[in-house]
Order: C-alpha cells, then structure tokens, then sequence
C-alpha cells in the first residue's frame, strides 16, 4: 500500500475539501483515466485495491498510472477511552481528492478492456466516479 | 479545416460571470499586434462548436471583430472549462497572420500493430501523444500518423525517425523518444511474481 517514506509532522489537522481540481484533472500520461466527480478522502487501501482490480482484469500489457497518493495522516482515537488526552495515533493515510482529479490511467489497451478495468477500479471507490478518454484518442 | 467565428470588443467594465450567464463566453485575441491584446466575447453555442471542431494549439480559425479594423487568422492557444462538465470559461486567440513560423503541437496516431506486440506479446509505451513544431502558419499538419507495425521487441523510435511532412521542423530533442516496445512473453513471468 501506498504511504509516504518518512514525514516531518506525524499528524495534520483534517482541512477542507472546498473547490474543483485546479490539478491533475486532465489526461496527461494514459488515454483512458477514471475522474473523481465529490470530493473525498481515498485511503491507500482504496488505491491498492483499485490498482489490484485493474491490474487482475487487464492481465498483461498496458500500463496504469496512479495519479494520488495518500500523504495525509488520518488519526483515530482507541475505542472507549474518555475525552481529552490529546490527539490519537496515526492509523492509516489518505489522498485528499476534489472533483475533477484523474486518480487512474491506463494506455496500451484497447478501449473496451480500458473501460471495463476502470469500471471495476470505480467500484472500489467510495464516490460518484466518471470513464474519461482523450479528445484525440485514435490509435 | 476551415473555421470561422464571429466575436464582440468586450468592454473593460464588463463582468465574466455575468457574461457567462447571458450565453456569452468572454475570450482573449493576442499575437496580432506586437504585445496588445484585446478583450472579446463569442456566443456560448459558437464557442462550444468551435472547441468540439477544432483541435488547442493546431487548427486556423478565421476570427472576426466587426468592431475592429482586425480580422485574421488565429488559434486556439488556451480552453479554459470545467474539469467535467466542459462548460466553458475562457478562450484565447493567439493571432498567426502577422508571423511567418508559428510553434504548435501536432498530435501523433500510431498505425498499424507492431511486430513485438504481435508476435512476441510486448506493450506499447507511448511516451507522447504530442509533438511540438515549428512550421508557416498554411502549413499545420493536422496530425501525424506514424507506422509502428515494424518494431519489435525492445525497440523504440526517436524524435528524429518520425516523417515530417515538408516544411515542418520537430523542436523536440531528437534524440528524445516517442515510443517504444517492452515487456514481453519472457519478462511477464517475472512481472506477474512482482504483481501479486
């Protein structure tokens, strides 16, 4: 699972998630790529499975790209314990995704298998995701 | 290609947001007179049709400002919209009459199923779907259809194996490579332990 190697703080505040993608909301590597259309916090697990669903159906050839990763610490405090005490401990990591984003992309496959791998990668997703292809796809 | 649109002088104290809301999307005309530039409006629907037809950076629109002595050539340098919805916000012209060579981004279609890919079940890596050029404004190539059908496994072709139609130079690095063919039926073993 994806995570950050090392960071300099182990816990950050939760933020907002107001906006569109200014970034990363474009095709830029693959030609078919899955879009995030509400904003949300992907966790790495959601991201492996993603990648692993997509991997599984396309079996080789193409190539998938991962456009988020989860840089985020998200904290949680043990379960029945009282209030106060401080912050709880990093239990996993999470990318902040604003509509808009590509979170994957593939090229090197035809576009049915395209879709189909990404229709199941948008299962794993906990939003509303969109197929996009680029504009002067012809190969 | 031949497009033509028809655009309105947009005034300093005008608002974008109210613009977009009246059906009207606020655009930009520059390159036609040394570093000026002028504001513009097009009709919402012409916009949209303009986009769907023509290509960033590639294809000559006739633009024409009743309200200016100017009308000429001009392309697409910049589509601003919506991440997915495509409305759009934003158009600029980057004017070519006034230039003899003009810089754009033609893209690349690979034709044909190469032979590394065929026979020995390796993967295309397009490094880019885009090139950029340097070339007269009448003589944008629309597009660039490279054969990829005799490369086999482990080969690649460059920058400057790509057939340029007359009178057009590539400004990428020549030695910089376009696509290539990898993998293959003895890496995928290999490639399958690593996966899972």
């Amino acid at each position: 699972m994806l995570s950050p190697r090392r960071t300099k703080f182990r816990k950050q505040q939760r933020g907002r998630m107001k906006g569109l993608a200014t970034r990363g909301s474009e095709l830029n590597f693959g030609d078919y790529g899955l879009q995030a259309l509400e904003p949300c916090w992907i966790t790495s697990r959601q991201i492996e499975a993603g990648r692993r669903a997509m991997t599984r159906y396309i079996r080789r050839g193409g190539k998938i790209w991962i456009r988020i990763f989860p840089d985020k610490p998200v904290t949680m405090r043990p379960a029945e314990t009282r209030m106060g005490s401080g912050k709880g401990a990093p239990e996993f990591w999470v990318a902040v995704v604003k509509p808009g984003r590509i979170m994957f992309e593939i090229a090197g496959v035809p576009e049915a298998t395209a879709r189909e791998a990404i229709r199941l990668a948008s299962f794993k997703m906990p939003i509303k995701t969109k197929f996009v292809k680029r504009e002067s796809e012809e190969t | 290609m031949d497009l033509a649109i028809e655009c309105q002088k947009r005034s300093a104290d005008s608002k974008p947001n109210a613009l977009r809301r009246a059906g009207k999307i606020p655009a930009v005309l520059y390159g036609h007179n040394g570093t000026d530039s002028i504001s513009l409006t097009i009709d919402a629907k012409a916009a949209g049709l303009l986009v769907r037809d023509a290509s960033l950076n590639n294809t000559l629109i006739q633009v024409n400002v009743p309200d200016l002595p100017w009308s000429g050539k001009a392309l697409l340098r910049e589509i601003q919209a919506h991440p997915w919805k495509r409305t759009l916000y934003h158009i600029s012209f980057f004017s070519v009459s006034s230039h003899e060579y003009i810089d754009v981004t033609v893209p690349l279609y690979f034709v044909g199923e190469s032979i590394g890919v065929k026979r020995d079940g390796g993967s295309i890596d397009t490094a880019t779907t885009e090139l950029q050029v340097r070339c007269a404004p009448n003589l944008i190539p629309e597009s660039i259809s490279i054969d990829i059908s005799p490369l086999g496994l482990g080969e690649s072709l460059s920058v400057h194996q790509i057939p340029l139609p007359d009178g057009v130079t590539a400004l990428d690095d020549a030695d910089r490579v376009v696509v290539a063919i990898f993998g293959g039926k003895a890496a995928a073993g290999a490639e399958d332990g690593a996966a899972e």
